[in-house]
């Protein structure tokens, strides 16, 4: 049972600390590419045609 | 005069005209450079034809050089292979796993201690093997429902709970699917360097399978730690989960000396070698839990009864209580964590 719970535990933690490293992988890339190409900015409204169901 | 008097009321609307006129004159066949580089059409339209198999790229401002291909020809294949023939693959392989391993519990039941439990216990696996195990169990179980629902969640889900709920689903999946594969890895590497040891062929290993491993009939045939069907499982984890883990990483992060094709055919294989170990997965989970009586405790308390063990792995219990009899327990101890 402790084998397993510090599995689960492991699996978590692996999980989140993955997910801020490569959130901050993403934001770095993305403030060296700054102004090249086209690109969206996260907080952009952006508008369009509404989807017709 | 008269006539003088009447060009200079009209020369306003001439000069008009004849501004109107310019940009129309620009567009004129006479100012396109016929040889220009930028315009070949027959080119795109051959390269759209079914069995065209020219590349068509240029030149992009933003660093991924791989977003200035316009046709890529070998994608229709790929778009077929993916969306059709994963999936076929996939539904022939589990639910065919899923059927065999039910035709085998009808016909063979469960398998029984013939010898009964003895009360005597022998270690199986440590805590760390143990750890290792339920590592990439746990996170194997989270890869595999969130990649099945990337492989069959658009025809079975979607139609089921929506669109909006299934986005949602879906995109939390992929970011789960991603951040869990780390734990994955690392499990997989640590069972590697544990049990590779134990887990190389032998030909104690052809005489376990040419006796049916003793899924067939009531004979046990002999085996050391780990027995073939064991070993099977083991290699097909090792190399699935490595095939798994090293095409999963070039999706994710796309390396940019990996082109197009490149990541194309790591698509394939992963989705591929995932549906397949999904389904070597099933059958070790059934063999482990409702196929095998006695099976379990390996992985739950790390002890497995005596009998059980003389069983299915006779030569490594004649090992274990020469090298290390401390090992085997005189009377049922106390599970491990308890």
């Amino acid at each position: 049972m402790k084998a397993f719970l510090s599995a689960l535990l492991t699996v978590a933690i692996i999980g989140f600390g993955a997910s801020f490293v490569l959130e901050r992988f993403q934001r770095t890339a993305d403030q060296s590419y700054a102004g090249v190409g086209t690109r969206v900015e996260a907080d952009a409204r952006l508008t369009g045609t509404p989807v017709k169901h | 005069m008269n006539l003088i008097a009447a060009l200079h009321r009209l020369a306003p609307a001439i000069l008009a005209c004849l501004l109107m006129a310019a940009p129309v004159a620009a567009q004129q066949p006479n100012s396109v450079n016929p040889t220009a580089s930028s315009v070949k059409e027959k080119q795109l339209l051959d390269a759209l034809k079914p069995g065209g198999s020219e590349i068509l790229s240029g030149r992009v401002s933003i660093p991924d050089s791989r977003a200035g291909n316009l046709i890529q020809p070998a994608g229709r294949d790929f778009r077929v292979t993916q969306q059709d023939t994963i999936p076929k693959v996939g539904a022939y392989v589990i639910i065919g796993m899923i059927a065999v391993l039910a035709l085998f519990f009808m016909f063979r039941g469960r398998i029984r201690i013939e010898g009964g439990e003895s009360g005597r216990t022998i270690e199986r696996f440590d805590s760390v093997g143990r750890y290792a195990h339920w590592t990439a169990a746990t996170s194997f179980i989270l890869l595999g429902l969130t990649g099945l629902n990337l492989v069959f969640g658009r025809s079975l889900l979607l139609p089921m709970i929506g669109p909006e709920a299934f986005a949602s689903l879906t995109q939390a999946g992929k970011f789960v699917h991603n951040y869990v594969s780390f734990a994955f890895a690392l499990a997989i590497a640590l069972m590697f360097v544990m049990w590779a040891k134990d887990n190389f062929p032998s030909a104690i290993d052809m005489r376990w399978f040419a006796q049916g491993g003793g899924l067939v009939g009531s004979n046990h045939p002999p085996a050391d730690r780990f027995n073939g069907g064991q070993k099977l499982i083991f290699w097909a984890t090792i190399l699935g989960g490595f095939a798994l883990s090293a095409s999963g990483y070039v999706l994710m992060f796309k390396p940019p000396e990996i082109a197009i094709a490149g990541l194309q055919l790591a698509t394939v294989v992963h989705g591929l070698v995932g549906v397949i170990l999904v389904a070597v997965i099933i059958a070790h989970v059934y063999i482990g839990t409702l196929g095998m009586e006695g099976a379990f405790d390996a992985m739950g308390t790390g002890r497995v009864d005596l009998n059980w063990a003389k069983e299915h792995h006779s030569i490594w219990v004649d090992k274990v209580a020469m090298k290390r009899p401390e090992d085997i327990s005189s009377a049922r101890a106390p599970a491990a964590g308890e």
